[in-house]
């Protein structure tokens, strides 16, 4: 049986995911064992010979879901030995032949997607230029905002998102005019699945799955506001990576992803999909 | 007018600036790590007329013909991190949509960070690059080192200097906490080629030592380097979405050029010595629009 290795933080910030995986995983009759970055760095070589394409060995599918092992360490040492660890991993990810979800690419850690929030969405405006915003960055909270009307504000001081900004905060900001009356929905798609856990009209979930595409992301969520009178929808983030918690946590609907995920893998490995839901 | 983003404390910042003061160019400085702890900025994406980044004096955006920006880190504190987070984020967002040159772009290929990605890359589009084996296993990299002789570099691309590893050296990768990264060492001159926009300035230095960085005995000099090489090299460096590059190779003695990789933000100023500021003139030419 082909084993599947997925990289990802799975006694820490992605253990509740990762066990959803391993039961997804079982039941579509896949095995599928769990690396951290640094374990799977101390386990696979790889080789550039002479005029050669890069061999990767053991060169096994993988599910490429966390982009670090723990908090950036303290120490000189530590970091250097962090970055090491990262840049070992994402080569093997990127270079392994075998399929791998959601691959780091030349410019981005997942797939294509740009590092930043802001540059995510403001880079998928061509696919749907009504349904993304204008942003801006500030690093104090400017007196032209007063007449801005409502605004949406990220506070990278605390990292929290709110309508205004926070009375004491000093900032920096990052702001974008507030959509009107709407409702937060948040799209998975897994390659050309989608799943919301509400009602999601049909072209909403069609422009997750371009936005997806667009970054090379087999694995996305893709968080909206839509309008609750006109049903307009308004891009509001773009995430790679299944966190447990926090603002790009999994959430509800983590078994059927867990379960599209399996899916995935079976087809690429050239097995029946078992699992359908 | 160009823009010139980075920190005083960066010595290849300040040599850019002092050319373009003995050049007579106009040019305006945004000391990010001044804007990051005392400064301000309004970026905006798209980007408007009114952006601008304010830390040893203040400058708008609009503008700047060309922007040159190293963003080297110096913060101490989580209050430095935070908003230095803020400002990367909206300086690159607002690079992303700006339709200025800029030297270059946060969106450009990383790989010269992850070096067994990087050498894969660099072989797959037409250089000849040293074999390399990125592993733990100390058999392998055993074998790898008994094949001929072999570098040990660091897999994350900082700088380091470049050093031999032998066999007794193994003992210790036996007890390391990561892989090890060598490559086959290949003797000759190293020559470093940089590209700005479509102009290729290169240098040769001779040296008895392993990194000729280290050596104040190598001697150096101006080089032309085949034209369809010098061809091959723009052409890789746009396609990482760069316009400035720095190329290294090792030229052996049949006239091979051995590339050992692309410096996306390479420390140009002791080249730019070497080659009597060739270097700082074709950039300044590239970011005066």
């Amino acid at each position: 049986m082909t084993q599947v290795v997925a990289v990802a933080d799975h006694a820490g910030r992605q253990a509740r995911f990762s066990a959803l995986l391993s039961s997804a995983f079982s039941a579509a009759g896949l095995s599928l064992e769990f690396r951290t970055h640094r374990e799977l760095a101390a386990e696979v070589s790889v080789e550039q010979s002479f005029g050669q394409p890069p061999a990767v060995a053991p060169d096994r599918p993988l599910l490429w879901l966390s982009p670090d092992d723990t908090a950036w360490p303290p120490t000189p040492d530590g970091r250097f030995l962090a970055a090491e660890t990262l840049a070992a991993a994402r080569s093997i990810a990127l270079l392994t032949r075998s399929p791998v979800l959601n691959r780091p690419s030349a410019v981005s850690l997942c797939g294509t997607l740009p590092p930043g929030s802001a540059r995510a969405v403001r880079g998928a405006r061509h696919l749907d230029p009504e349904a993304v915003r204008a942003e801006r960055f500030t690093g104090a909270w400017p007196p032209d905002a007063a007449g801005a009307g409502r605004l949406e504000v990220y506070d990278y001081a605390t990292n929290r998102s709110s309508y205004g900004p926070g009375s004491s905060s000093t900032g920096p900001f990052r702001y974008r005019a507030a959509a009107g009356p709407a409702r937060l929905v948040k799209v998975w798609v897994v390659g050309d699945r989608t799943i919301a856990t509400t009602e999601v009209a049909p072209a909403t979930l069609a422009a997750s799955r371009r936005i997806a595409a667009w970054y090379q992301l087999d694995m996305a969520t893709v968080w909206w506001l839509t309008g609750q009178d006109d049903g307009a929808r308004t891009l509001s983030r773009i995430d790679c990576w299944p966190w447990d918690a926090g603002a790009g946590a999994v959430g509800e609907a983590t078994d059927d992803v867990a379960a599209a995920a399996a899916a995935w893998m079976a087809e690429r490995l050239g097995r029946p999909a078992e699992v359908s839901r | 007018m160009i823009g010139i983003a980075g920190t005083k404390a960066d010595p290849v910042m300040v040599h850019f600036a002092a050319h373009c003061v003995a050049g007579d160019v106009p040019f305006a400085v945004l000391d990010l790590m001044e804007t990051c702890t005392a400064g301000d900025w309004r970026l905006s994406a798209p980007p408007d007329s009114a952006d601008f980044v304010s830390g040893a004096e203040r400058v708008r955006l609009a503008d700047l013909t060309g922007l040159y920006i190293r963003p080297i880190y110096l913060g101490r504190t989580p209050q430095h991190a935070a908003r230095w987070h803020g400002l990367m984020e909206g300086l690159g967002a607002w690079m992303d949509e700006a339709g200025l040159t800029v030297v270059n772009r946060l969106g450009s290929h990383q790989l010269n960070g992850y070096k067994p990605a990087h050498y894969a890359w660099l072989s797959a589009h037409g250089l000849l690059v040293p074999p390399s084996l990125l592993s733990a296993d100390p058999q392998r990299v055993r074998e790898f080192i008994g094949g001929g002789c072999a570098v040990v570099k660091p897999v994350c691309g900082t700088r380091a200097t470049t050093r031999e590893i032998r066999p007794g050296d193994l003992d210790r990768l036996a007890s390391s906490e990561g892989p090890v990264l060598v490559q086959r060492m290949i003797e000759g001159d190293d020559v470093r080629a940089h590209v700005v926009g479509d102009a290729v300035i290169a240098c040769r230095f001779s040296s008895t030592t392993i990194d000729y960085r280290s050596d104040r005995a190598a001697t150096k000099e101006v080089l032309d380097i085949p034209a369809d090489l010098a061809s091959l090299l723009v052409t890789r460096t746009a396609e990482q979405g760069l316009v400035f590059a720095g190329w290294d190779f090792k030229l052996d003695q049949d006239g091979t050029y051995w590339c050992l990789e692309c410096n996306p933000m390479p420390g140009y100023s002791f080249y730019d010595r070497v080659c009597a500021g060739a270097i700082s003139d074709a950039l300044i030419k590239l970011l005066s629009g």
